[in-house]
């Protein structure tokens, strides 16, 4: 799923446009929905805190002229913390040329904090106060003129969902101004002037960071003398001077919110949606609703989706209607048997890739990023991982974790990037471990419910067993034996929303454009290769040399090997090919069970892979894959001959 | 002076001496190593030769470094207590404006009897550290149960569904992670209201809703809303 693209912008991040602006604010207050506003791109928008975890440009309109425009994951301060703050500290400390701080109206204090941190780096600054129609309901009201009176730069209201005020946006940002600095205690603005004496006029804003101690990101390419002075300042105060700034802000924050801010009697927010917001955090009955949530899940994607779509698209459209029409075209058409065979031959073009790829995978991906989208727009997902909080502590991990194992379910390969919005590295490298393990994507999980639904109770019952203990366990030991602890578990809970029809159409669609142009390219190639592998005699030799592997230790029919083999290139694609087997009746009951634990527990596919090692480093990866391929093969062939054991044929 | 006979008001020598040692003390507690700039901090507050005073009175010793003797410790500590006891009734329970704490605990500190010093560590519900986040070295009445005395300052893990309070303080142990809280608004003066505590704690700060497990809320100190609290404050 991918939520970002460059353009107007060159590889190396060099811009022909001459103004760059850079949306910056809290988790979840609307600053992709504001991009999406000002720039007429689509990036994912979602009710949680955490949906943007890179930066994505693009261009629009800004004081009557074209503007890059660069969408920023949410930051609490600028001392980052996880990776996904990291990213936007280093974007708003790289002199962009204006800073527009989005807001949310309704906690006006601890966005102010942050309004005058931004100021203190001497960036032109406009604040915009979003979703002013929630905090209007809730009888809030800004001063805005005597709001940007005190700050000194210009405050417009917005909600950015309906573009209301992007207009007066767009205007505000030719009137952006540096803000009024902070007023910080004597004895540190004292040592910020020394700093300041040190740094390179244009980059003296970084001064407060500096001294708050952030050593690692910010102020790349300075002398490392400034940052030893920083050091040395730093040791003189009695407490951290990082906590002292920070209390300066909040209370002027405090003062100057109590002064602009007036309370009125709200007409109120939806009272049923405040009320159901409050039980599914409760334990009861947000276990029971969660498990409804689940069930819920299931039955669009498990069976509406993988079971009465699939058979509709496979049994009736493609196999009564598209295949044979296609390959009566191809015979017509085209003369030569072996081009006919790459196109509709048992490895065909369109008998195979395609026929897989809309036929039994597209309606599962459908209906699953339509579910997974209503999750995210409705503020559910943080509200569960408050509920699995605990649960994710046995596994040393927190309830934040909730997101990428989630999300994971849709595509693992956007989760791993979705690790980032996790604190400790102990906890990044534990998921993109149990997301390469056992948490199956969207396509293949649609594909396993589908074998599932197929074969009886019990062998999915064994399926859900060995996985959910292969997650637990390997969670749990995972956890003992990566030093650190993870951190504490702290999440801001958005209100619940009613998801937006159009908001969720536009993810959707964004979300199944992805698939059909990168996956479906990708099957097309991965059935040619087998295609010619087969030509060659090799894709026998292949199968021969797995033979003990497959046949022997999991005790699957040799044709098996080419379904792990397609789904290293695509996970769903091996699990479509067991599928296709187990409708031609070529499997046992125990071999669906082996079959099914084998192709989860497997390596991910490569896409996955390849961030992993982009965003953990090669060396985790290469452990990661290794790990995972010994335990796969250790537990399927131990449940094959547990299930001989017991008698499964 | 009559009176000192009743009540220990100190004379300016003793306070001197207590005030030096309390200092010694505390610049120790934050790392300083070097003798000679302990030594003049110390005399520039006070007046020279105070740490020749305290050497002669078998308080400090003079060795590679500048150290307490165990008496001089004692002392030290148990003045750093009383001052930090009394910043944290000032600003509180008295809600003394900011620039008066500092110059009132510092009087305050010397007149503290041991009897005192407790009734405010017991009502202030043994707080672990000052405004300022320096720690409290802890008195013989904190290890003593909490449960009985109904202190006004609780950490926020004592709290029930429904209750509200404004917070006091924070001290989690863990850096990031307070930083995250306060700028998440969490920041002392924030009126919250506990709206449950299992499995994790959800607070309400205004219309934002916030959680946070277990251990985070053992570091958050809240003072309750009670109506002893509330008389104290008006």
């Amino acid at each position: 799923m991918p939520d970002r693209q460059d353009s107007a912008c060159d590889q190396d991040g060099k811009c022909l446009l001459r103004r760059s602006i850079i949306l910056v604010g809290q988790p979840n207050v609307g600053k992709s929905a504001l991009f999406n506003a000002l720039t007429g791109r689509y990036v994912a928008v979602s009710n949680y805190p955490g949906t943007t975890v890179d930066f994505a440009r693009g261009v629009g309109q800004a004081a009557g002229e074209a503007a890059e425009i660069v969408d920023s994951p949410g930051i609490g301060s600028l001392c980052a913390l996880s990776d996904e703050e990291k990213v936007t500290q280093a974007l708003v400390t790289g002199a962009p040329d204006v800073i527009v701080q989005v807001a949310d109206a309704k906690n006006l204090g601890r966005h102010l904090a942050l309004t005058l941190e931004l100021s203190d780096l001497g960036t032109p600054l406009v604040l915009c106060l979003n979703m002013s129609d929630e905090a209007l309901a809730r009888g809030m009201s800004v001063d805005r003129q005597r709001l940007s009176q005190l700050l000194g730069i210009p405050v417009v209201e917005t909600v950015a969902i309906t573009r209301e005020g992007i207009e007066e946006l767009r205007n505000a940002i030719g009137q952006a101004k540096p803000g009024i600095k902070t007023d910080y205690p004597p004895e540190i603005a004292r040592a910020l002037s020394q700093l300041k004496t040190l740094l390179p006029e244009p980059r003296q804003g970084l001064a407060p960071l500096l001294l708050a101690g952030s050593d690692d990101a910010p102020g790349s390419g300075l002398d490392p003398e400034i940052h030893d002075a920083a050091r040395t300042l730093r040791r003189r105060f009695v407490r951290p001077p990082a906590r002292v700034m920070m209390e300066s802000r909040q209370e002027q924050a405090a003062r100057l919110a109590a002064e602009v801010l007036s309370q009125g009697p709200g007409h109120g927010s939806n009272p049923w949606l405040e009320r159901i917001g409050i039980w599914t955090l409760r334990p009861w009955p947000g276990y029971l609703l969660a498990c409804l949530a689940l069930y819920g899940l299931y039955s669009f994607v498990g069976v509406f989706g993988a079971q009465i779509a699939v058979e509709f698209m496979e049994e009736w459209v493609f196999a009564s209607y598209v295949n044979p029409a296609v390959t009566q075209a191809v015979r017509w058409l085209i003369p030569f048997p072996i081009a006919q065979e790459l196109l509709v031959g048992p490895y065909g073009l369109f008998t195979m890739a395609l026929t897989y790829a809309f036929a039994l995978i597209l309606p599962i991906v459908s209906t699953f990023f339509l579910a997974l989208g209503l999750l995210e727009d409705s503020g559910y997902l943080p509200r569960l991982s408050v509920l699995l909080d605990r649960l994710f502590r046995l596994i040393g991990l927190n309830g934040k974790a909730v997101f990428p194992m989630i999300l994971g379910l849709g595509c693992g390969t956007m989760a791993i990037l979705t690790a980032r919005i996790l604190d400790t590295r102990k906890e990044r490298l534990m998921v993109s471990f149990l997301l390469a393990l056992a948490v199956p994507c969207s396509a293949q999980l649609g594909v396993i419910l589908a074998m599932a639904a197929a074969a009886s109770a019990w062998t999915a019952m064994v399926w859900l067993s060995v996985i959910i203990a292969s997650l637990l366990a390997t969670g749990a030991l995972g956890s003992r034996l990566i030093p650190g602890s993870p951190a504490p578990f702290v999440l801001e809970i958005p209100p619940l929303r009613l998801p937006r029809p159009g908001n969720l159409g536009r993810k959707v669609w964004a979300r199944l454009k992805w698939y059909l142009g990168e996956v479906v390219p990708l099957f097309v190639y991965a059935t040619a290769i087998l295609f010619v592998l087969d030509k060659l005699g090799w894709l026998e030799q292949v199968n021969r040399a797995m033979r003990p592997l497959v046949t022997g230790w999991l005790g699957l029919p040799e044709q098996s090997a080419q379904a792990f083999l397609l789904g290293f290139l695509r996970r769903d694609y091996g699990a479509a090919g067991f599928f296709q087997m187990q409708r031609q009746g070529l499997l046992s009951e125990r071999q669906i069970a082996v079959a099914m634990v084998a192709i989860t527990l497997f390596l991910p596919c490569v896409a996955q892979w390849l961030m992993t090692l982009k965003e953990r480093g090669w060396k985790s990866a290469l452990t990661i894959g290794g790990l995972v391929t010994a335990y796969a093969l250790a537990v399927s062939s131990l449940l094959n001959a547990a299930l001989l054991w017991l008698g499964w044929s | 002076m009559d009176l000192s006979k009743k009540y220990p008001i100190p004379s300016r020598e003793e306070e001197d001496v207590e005030q030096a040692l309390g200092q010694l003390w505390a610049m120790l507690e934050q790392g300083e190593v070097q003798p000679d700039a302990i030594r003049a901090a110390v005399e520039s507050s006070i007046r020279p030769g105070i740490i020749e005073e305290l050497i002669q009175k078998g308080l400090a010793r003079q060795g590679q470094s500048l150290e307490l003797t165990p008496l001089g410790n004692s002392v030290g500590q148990s003045l750093a207590r009383r001052h930090r006891l009394a910043e944290r009734l000032l600003k509180d329970v008295l809600t003394v404006a900011e620039e008066q704490i500092d110059p009132n605990a510092c009087r305050m500190e010397h007149i503290l009897t041991a009897d005192v010093e407790q009734a405010i560590c017991i009502m202030l519900g043994h707080p672990k550290a000052c405004p300022h986040g320096l720690t409290i070295p802890p008195g013989p009445c904190c290890q003593a149960a909490l449960e009985k005395t109904g202190p006004i300052v609780l950490p926020l893990r004592a709290f029930k569904p429904g209750e509200s309070g404004r917070v006091a303080y924070l001290s989690p142990q863990h850096r990031p992670a307070l930083h995250r809280l306060l700028a998440l608004g969490l920041v002392p003066g924030a009126l919250i209201r506990v709206e449950q505590v299992f499995p994790a704690f959800v607070i309400a700060i205004g219309p934002a809703l916030l959680a946070l497990e277990e251990s985070l809320a053992e570091h958050i100190f809240v003072r309750r809303k009670t109506r002893v609290a509330g008389l104290l404050q008006r």
